[in-house]
């Protein structure tokens, strides 16, 4: 066995254990540090898929941003509170029973395609990617899209300040 | 390096965000479920992009999820916090207003 | 000859203001008086005398003319043409000025005599209601618009009678009067509808044009006449003639009370005295004997007899009734009803003038009568006290009045004369002119008419007697009522009336002297006599009777002697029993008081008028209490029965339909609400607001969906 896949399955391992204690835990808390762990894991997994590009971009955005804004949700919706920041659970047999047999299926669908022994796949060559050709692809051909994840990204900024932010007559009223 | 392991591992994560998002009712947990869901997304993306001949296609649509997923989060999470601030509760189950 | 040429719409003639005054004047007093409370009685008053003025000017004005029609169109259905008509005559005159001229002398006394009631204004608008009414019958000369008022008559005298309706007996009284007229005009009625089939017009001109140019062809009475340039003609049995002038005579049976009808009048009296002076003595009855002197002229004999048989018998029983009375206003009342007796006798035998003439003369004593009663009435009223109370109108509690009352008494007196018939006095004159008529006519006639004659001369024989009688009782000998009372009581001073009460009866007692009419004795010397002469009967040739003034005058000069002489002798001889029987300290004088119940056969019938009452109640009335008693059951059990049945039919059906509508029809409406409301809860359980719900939902579908696809 290769130190490669033993290193992939550790980090498949990682990934699968943190999901399900997040599944698992109540505490919201544990499940948002857990989840970093899911992130980690998965950024290794890119890695070791080529996708260096990507695997950053993934610790940078979601363990640097979004993790830090589940945070700080946290915080601010349980503000004054000294206890555990658990949340109620409902529905939990019809969700597992539904998350089971949807994964049942995805398994069964996946077993069955047989992805694995397709022409396209065995004939592909996994050459190495590169971010400098990335970058390239990215500006030249999807270069519209870019722009447009540019400006949505720009209007969520902005709408989750208004959203958040206080209102006109709330400002007024404070002042 | 199968990629059977990495679609199963795709699919498991996307049913434990499922499972998450159906059971939890505090609205962060939700959107913790989503991310895990979104993610198993992208590591469907980024596994048939290890085997596509061009290579990066797959992981310039990874790229857009994170873009996405990052404004999603954002605006989300400002809604919980209005939300919190106008119920006093981040529970989904006594924001129903709308129902019938 | 067509009916639009009898029956002309005259032009504008100014008379027309005049007659509507006539009318109006009263109606406004009617209308108004009854508000004005406190001065009804001199504004009713005021009303009258402006009344009579006008009908006095009218009497100067048309004097001597030969009569003035005034007709206008009234309202048409189709081509049936409707008009109303007037007509001033002499007759018409001189009956306005009688009317207005004892309605005003009536107001006056009543001043006095109702000054303590507090309903005095609806007594005095009543008034204004019987003068619109009387005048209304005395002006027209249309015999529907005569029906109209005959009945507005006839109501005003139940108003007046029922005056004192919390009284029993005014009440009842004034409901005997009611229907006992209604009798009477389903006669008129009749009358009325047999003259329409036959002549299609109400108006009296118009009647009389075509009975005189109707004939008798085969028993069979046939009207031609052309009608809108059509040919009519109309063919009835003969015995129609007769029946139609009987059927408007029925009319004045009841309003002039007659027998069979008369029984009314006397009960009558249970209205004001000087209500019981203006219609019961003085105008309403005589308004039946005024429609017979309008219709007198389409009267066939046979109709003539019938009204001569009926007067006399009326003149006769009302005489012998007034013999017994105790009730001072009894003996007047019945004595009213004798003298109508004369008068419908005199129509009856063709005295068109005599009977008229007594219309008029008795009108003025009879009043007079009535209103002097009214004074001793009135003056005995104010003795009366809480303590000691007593029939004010019993002959009983009188007695020597001439002493404290000798004004009352004289004007009491003059018109007693003038009833009796003594020689100078008014009744006398046409008293002795209807008999002497009646005479004559029996003598044309012959057979068995003479027991007209002998009830005639009976009658007068028993006027004076009971005229005299009442005389005697209530002014003559020692005033009665301190020695019915009790001795402890001290009576005030009985006295004669103030102005009010005196001033009419004396006008009355002067009207009583024939100097009015003439310095003559004899009746056909009189004014009256020149102004209204005997007219020509109409009626076709085999049907009319023979006219009085057919018969040659020596013949009248040579009867009137006798007929003087004997009448004359006959009251005579009524006022020497009288006083015989009840002068002062005379038998019966001092027997009186202590009278109850007239005992033996003869007083029986005379107190109790015939048994006329007592025969109806036991006869018609028990017949028709027994029919309606029937009738009652009939109803009660068969008709009601069978509407109860259906009625309960109705409720079961009802029953059953509710029970239907509320399982079946309500179950339904209630399922359907039921099933809409638990789907609605059912889909409303699915929209509960939980997102995640929504999320697993989808989920469970999918993969629901998945398996389909897949398996």
């Amino acid at each position: 066995m290769e130190i490669a896949n033993i290193i992939f399955y550790a980090f498949i391992g990682i990934t699968l254990i943190s999901a399900l204690f997040i599944m698992l835990t109540k505490n919201i808390l544990y499940s948002a540090f857990a989840l970093i762990a899911t992130f980690l894991g998965m950024a290794g997994i890119f890695v070791l898929l080529g996708a260096e590009f990507v695997a950053i971009t993934q610790i940078l955005v979601y363990v640097g941003g979004i993790l830090i804004l589940i945070v700080f949700g946290i915080m601010l919706t349980n503000r004054g509170k000294t206890t555990k920041v658990d949340t109620k659970i409902y529905h939990k047999f019809y969700g597992i029973l539904i998350a089971t047999g949807f994964f049942y299926l995805l398994a069964r669908g996946i077993s069955t395609a047989d992805f694995g022994g397709m022409a396209w796949m065995t004939n592909s060559n996994s050459s190495p990617s590169s971010i400098r050709h990335l970058g390239m692809k990215v500006m030249t051909d999807y270069v519209l899209v870019f722009e447009v994840i540019g400006i949505l990204l720009l209007i969520a900024l902005i709408g989750a300040i208004r959203i958040a932010g206080h209102t006109r007559e709330e400002v007024e009223h404070v002042d | 390096m199968s990629i059977d392991i990495l679609l199963l591992l795709g699919a498991a994560l996307f049913c434990i965000g499922l499972a998450v998002v159906v059971t939890r009712k505090n609205a962060i947990a939700v959107l913790i479920g989503i991310e895990l869901m979104l993610n198993a997304a992208n590591l469907n993306l980024v596994a048939f992009s290890r085997f596509d001949g061009d290579q990066l296609q797959g992981q310039i649509f990874a790229l857009f999820v994170i873009t996405v997923a990052a404004a999603e989060a954002a605006v989300a999470l400002a809604i919980v916090v209005k939300v919190y601030q106008h119920f006093n509760t981040a529970d989904l189950d006594q924001i129903n207003e709308l129902k019938g | 000859m067509d009916i639009n040429d009898i029956i002309i719409v005259t032009d504008f003639n100014p008379l027309i203001f005049w007659i509507l005054a006539l009318l109006g004047i009263p109606l406004l007093s009617f209308f108004t008086a009854t508000f004005l409370k406190k001065n009804a009685p001199l504004w009713a008053s005021t009303l009258l005398f402006a009344n009579l003025l006008v009908a006095i000017y009218l009497a100067i004005e048309y004097w001597g003319t030969q009569g003035v029609t005034i007709r206008g169109d009234w309202f048409g259905i189709g081509d049936t043409r409707f008009t109303y008509s007037f007509f001033i005559d002499q007759l018409a005159l001189i009956m306005l000025l009688v009317v207005n001229f004892i309605a005003l002398l009536v107001h006056f006394f009543s001043i006095e005599y109702m000054r303590h009631d507090a309903q005095k204004a609806r007594y005095f608008g009543l008034l204004g209601l019987f003068t619109f009414s009387m005048l209304g019958i005395v002006l027209f000369n249309d015999l529907l618009f005569i029906f109209i008022f005959w009945e507005l008559v006839g109501l005003s005298s139940y108003l007046l009678i029922g005056f004192w309706f919390e009284k029993k007996s005014a009440s009842l009284a004034a409901n005997k009067a009611f229907i006992m007229n209604r009798i009477g005009d389903l006669g008129f009625l009749t009358g009325l509808m047999i003259l329409y089939a036959q002549f299609q017009t109400f108006d009296l001109e118009g009647i009389k044009s075509l009975t005189i140019l109707s004939s008798i062809e085969d028993g069979n009475w046939i009207a031609e006449y052309f009608k809108n340039g059509e040919l009519v003609r109309n063919s009835l049995d003969g015995r129609w003639l007769s029946a139609a002038g009987i059927a408007l005579f029925c009319g004045a049976v009841g309003k002039s009370a007659q027998f069979p009808l008369q029984v009314w009048l006397p009960d009558a009296m249970e209205g004001p005295t000087p209500v019981s002076a203006l219609i019961h003595a003085a105008t309403m009855v005589a308004a039946g004997v005024f429609m017979i002197a309008r219709i007198f002229v389409i009267l066939d004999a046979q109709a003539l007899e019938v009204i001569a048989v009926v007067g006399a018998i009326t003149a006769f029983m009302a005489a012998v009734a007034a013999l017994s009375q105790f009730d001072i206003k009894k003996v007047l009342a019945y004595s009213t009803i004798s003298q109508l007796g004369y008068m419908v006798l005199a129509m009856g035998v063709g005295a068109y003038t005599a009977g008229l003439f007594h219309l008029v003369t008795h009108a003025m004593f009879k009043a007079g009568l009535f209103l002097s009663a009214g004074t001793i009435i009135h003056q005995l009223h104010q003795l009366e006290t809480e303590e000691t109370r007593f029939d004010t109108q019993d002959m009983r509690v009188m007695g020597g009045l001439r002493k404290f009352m000798p004004f009352t008494f004289f004007c009491f007196l003059i018109c007693a004369l003038a009833l009796a018939g003594i020689p100078g006095f008014t009744g006398f004159l046409s008293k002795d002119a209807i008999l002497l008529d009646t005479a004559v006519w029996i003598d044309e006639k012959g057979g068995g008419f003479y027991f007209i004659e002998v009830l005639a001369f009976a009658t007068v024989l028993l006027t004076a007697f009971y005229t005299f009688r009442m005389i005697f009782l209530v002014f003559t000998g020692t005033f009665r009522l301190p020695n019915l009372v009790d001795k402890s009581v001290t009576l005030k001073p009985l006295k004669d009336g103030n102005i009010f009460l005196k001033l009419p009866a004396v006008l009355l007692a002067i009207g009583s002297f024939s100097l009015v009419f003439g310095l003559s004795f004899k009746a056909e010397d009189t004014w009256f006599y020149q102004v209204i002469q005997n007219p020509i009967f109409l009626v076709p040739e085999p049907y009319a009777a023979f006219n009085l003034i057919d018969i040659p005058l020596e013949y009248f000069e040579f009867l009137h002697a006798r007929v003087v002489t004997i009448s004359i002798i006959l009251a005579l001889a009524g006022l020497v029993t009288a006083f015989l029987m009840y002068r002062p300290g005379a038998r019966f004088a001092t027997s009186f008081p202590e009278k109850r119940e007239p005992i033996g056969f003869f007083r029986q019938i005379s107190f109790y008028h015939w048994y006329q009452n007592a025969l109806y109640e036991k006869v018609i009335l028990k017949f028709i209490l027994m029919m309606s008693r029937w009738l009652a059951w009939f109803d009660e059990k068969v008709l009601d029965g069978f509407v109860n049945m259906i009625a309960k039919l109705q409720v079961v059906i009802a029953h059953l339909v509710a029970w239907f509508d509320k399982n079946i029809v309500d179950g339904f409406v209630h399922l359907t609400t039921y099933t809409t409301g638990k789907v609605g809860q059912m889909t409303r359980s699915i929209q509960s607001g939980n997102v995640q719900g929504y999320i697993m939902a989808a989920m469970a579908f999918l993969i629901l969906m998945l398996i389909w696809l897949l398996f």
